[in-house]
């Protein structure tokens, strides 16, 4: 697994026992400002290193929180815990609300973990393991990280930023074919009891992703999610 | 289709409208200085007649964020009050089957918060609303006289026909055969309160009893049986009250959880779970076996008052017992000095089971239905029982013991003793040597044990082990004190 550095020099510490690695604490040392990126739900911090590694620290009763078992033996000073799951899967941006937490790759895949808010028995689809798919990809599989699969128009879908709401996620994704994009898209799923999904109406819930039409094609450069609210940034100029 | 049941109801226009207004008055002056619902903070108190759902979500997720015994009483505050200004805006509008939702709310509330600051407004409401749940029923009873008569609705009228829902006119007795006992628990006979103080100071430290014919005057015994299911469901407004369910065999096993469910759905899915359907046509479900249900340590009695208007504080809990012994100290944080007893209802099915544990108080053990098979060792000990540490999660186990009694009595019955067992096959010899290798000592605890009934009670000295497992549908009241 690889191990937490934060300057690009950190291939020699691979391979090494867990516990002679440094500690987060003093790699954190050789980190300029704003070189972390720390977000943090109801019960759970997470971080994102310089280098696409995810930590998290918080309250070990809700370890899908975690998107870890918890670790009560970590002689860890900082209480930060690297996912493990994807240690092999540099991340290019967190964000976090509520109970769930999510990690975009550098290759466009989303991870998403966590559980529905308390009091609301339904769950994003991607998060349930009853429903995840219906394929066998059980080998593959996280008991706490979750991919989210995302499609348009039945063509699988590279992701390039989502938002994490109290208990909704807002994902911009895009088709690509030889290098071209050929189609762009904004999907949400989760609570819409506040109209949070953008899909028209205020649903209660939608378990799995569903298109936001009137977003079809524009040029999405940015989103952000409040805790039942969601704020894209659109290029007009495209 | 099915009528909606708020169809069936006769609203009691002018109670339905006091209550209304009482609680709106209540709700809309302004909260105490000293309220500590301030802790909120503006925002949320501000939006509270407009958006309580809002307020509702907020709190239920404080009260996840912090350990049970630190949530703020600020949040357990704004959920009761987001909880009542909900239900205002329901009982204003009257629409689909309001008095269900209305119900639901309110005991989400109770069961989550305790109704903090507001029993006595929500204990009122539901009065009115059990009002009108009964001129309902009488409609209902007078309209349709023989058809669909729900005999649920009349406690005196208790014969062996089910009823329309499949839930029988009485619990059934015992189905579990209880096992041998070898070293039963002391029995003595409607023991008097001197006699007990006595029992108690006597010796090193008080030993268990089990005391017979001192509940006789219980009405939950006598004139208003809980050996009646229909009884029961009259108790909690047609079964539409919530109560919290332990699902699964036992709360050391993985899968193990809670639910909020109603008391009717609690009856007819764990207490008389419909039969296997031997129908061809299905094939057998690759689902796993049907789990236990177990309405355990709930303080039933004070979410439902209806129920303890039909039991009494045992004499015995007012009693000044021993403090724990100094050489075998309680496992986990110490308790402070109750100026009343902890009152638990303990309901399920036969087979229910309360691992080998502690509690950290002293324990009057009452059995009001069914039997219950029960198992004690001596602080002393413990050494012997093999007490867990802190889980993966965090949570302190230490008053739970590794060991599984009952895989330990299925292993080593009593009654193996007699025989040779020379006949024994090799796969039991075999998780006989895995279970001596992991608790070797297990085989030398000395304990007692016995087989509690209806009307019995049992005397628990705290810290003792104990192991509980119900032998049929059981009901058991607990009355912790110190």
């Amino acid at each position: 697994m690889s191990n937490p550095t934060f300057n690009s020099a950190h291939d020699e510490a691979y391979n090494v026992p867990k516990e002679a690695r440094p500690h987060l604490y003093h790699s954190i040392k050789s980190c300029g400002p704003g070189d972390l990126h720390v977000v943090a739900n109801a019960t759970t911090f997470t971080l994102l290193t310089p280098d696409g590694a995810v930590y998290t620290y918080g309250d070990p009763r809700y370890p899908r929180c975690l998107g870890r078992p918890p670790n009560h033996n970590s002689s860890n000073p900082s209480g930060f815990e690297e996912i493990e799951y994807l240690s092999h899967t540099p991340c290019r941006k967190i964000a976090s609300a509520g109970w769930m937490t999510g990690a975009l790759s550098n290759d466009g895949e989303l991870f998403i973990w966590g559980q529905s808010e308390p009091g609301v028995d339904k769950a994003i689809a991607a998060l349930n393991p009853s429903s995840a798919n219906g394929e066998e990809e059980e080998d593959e599989a996280d008991e706490f990280v979750k991919v989210v699969k995302v499609t348009v128009d039945g063509a699988d879908a590279t992701v390039t930023d989502f938002g994490i709401g109290t208990g909704h996620l807002v994902v911009v994704a895009r088709v690509e074919e030889d290098g071209e994009v050929v189609k762009r898209a904004v999907l949400a799923c989760g609570q819409g009891e506040s109209g949070q999904l953008g899909i028209g109406g205020r649903p209660e819930f939608v378990g799995n992703l569903m298109e936001i039409e009137a977003l079809r094609d524009m040029d999405v450069t940015g989103v952000m999610c409040g805790g039942r609210s969601s704020f894209l940034a659109v290029n007009l100029m495209r | 289709m099915p009528t909606s049941p708020a169809t069936q109801i006769l609203p009691l226009q002018s109670d339905l409208a006091d209550i209304i207004r009482s609680t709106h008055e209540e709700l809309s002056a302004s909260l105490s200085d000293n309220d500590e619902i301030h802790g909120c903070g503006q925002a949320a108190l501000s939006i509270l007649p407009a958006r309580p759902d809002a307020c509702i979500r907020l709190a239920h997720e404080k009260l996840h964020a912090y350990p049970y015994k630190d949530v703020p009483t600020c949040w357990r505050r704004l959920y009761t009050e987001g909880s009542l200004w909900k239900i205002l805006q329901i009982l204003k509008k009257q629409q689909g089957d309001w008095v269900t939702e209305v119900i639901r709310i309110l005991d989400m509330a109770l069961i989550l918060t305790g109704g903090f600051g507001r029993k006595e407004l929500i204990e009122k409401i539901f009065n009115t609303l059990s009002k009108i749940i009964s001129a309902s029923q009488t409609k209902e009873l007078s309209n349709r006289p023989s058809k669909r008569q729900k005999l649920e609705n009349n406690c005196l009228e208790h014969n062996l026909t089910p009823s329309p829902l499949g839930i029988p006119s009485s619990f059934p007795n015992s189905t579990i055969p209880p096992p041998t006992l070898r070293f039963s628990i002391l029995r003595v006979h409607n023991l008097s309160l001197e006699a007990f103080q006595t029992h108690l100071s006597s010796g090193a430290s008080p030993t268990p009893l089990i005391i017979t014919d001192a509940l006789t005057h219980w009405p939950a015994l006598s004139s208003r049986k809980w050996t009646y299911p229909s009884y029961l469901l009259s108790l909690t407004l047609d079964g539409r009250r919530l109560v919290p369910v332990e699902i699964g065999r036992s709360y050391t096993d993985t899968g193990w959880g809670q639910r909020i469910i109603t008391f009717r759905e609690f009856m007819t899915t764990y207490m008389f779970p419909p039969p296997p359907s031997p129908s061809i046509k299905t094939p057998p479900s690759p689902a796993e076996p049907p789990q236990t249900g177990y309405l355990a340590q709930h303080d039933l009695l004070t979410q439902i008052p209806s129920f303890r208007a039909d039991i009494c504080i045992p004499d015995y809990c007012y009693t000044d017992p021993p403090p724990p012994s100094p050489s075998y100290p309680i496992p986990g944080p110490p308790v402070p000095q109750l100026d009343e007893p902890l009152l638990n209802a303990w309901f399920g099915p036969a087979g229910t089971i309360s691992p080998l544990h502690t509690d950290p108080y002293h324990n009057i053990l009452t059995q009001v239905v069914g039997t219950k098979y029960i198992r004690l060792y001596a602080p002393s000990q413990t050494r012997k029982l093999y007490p867990r540490g802190t889980d993966e999660n965090g949570v302190d186990m230490g008053n739970t013991s590794f060991v599984d009694v009952g895989q330990a009595m299925s292993l080593f019955p009593a009654e193996a003793d007699a025989e040779s067992g020379s006949s024994e096959d090799a796969e039991i010899l075999e998780r006989r040597r895995e279970f001596e290798a992991r608790f070797p000592l297990f085989k030398d605890a000395e304990y007692v044990e016995g087989v509690l009934g209806p009307g019995e009670c049992l005397y628990i000295p705290v810290g003792w082990w104990h192991y509980v497992k119900s032998l049929g549908p059981s009901f058991s009241v607990s009355f912790w004190w110190n």
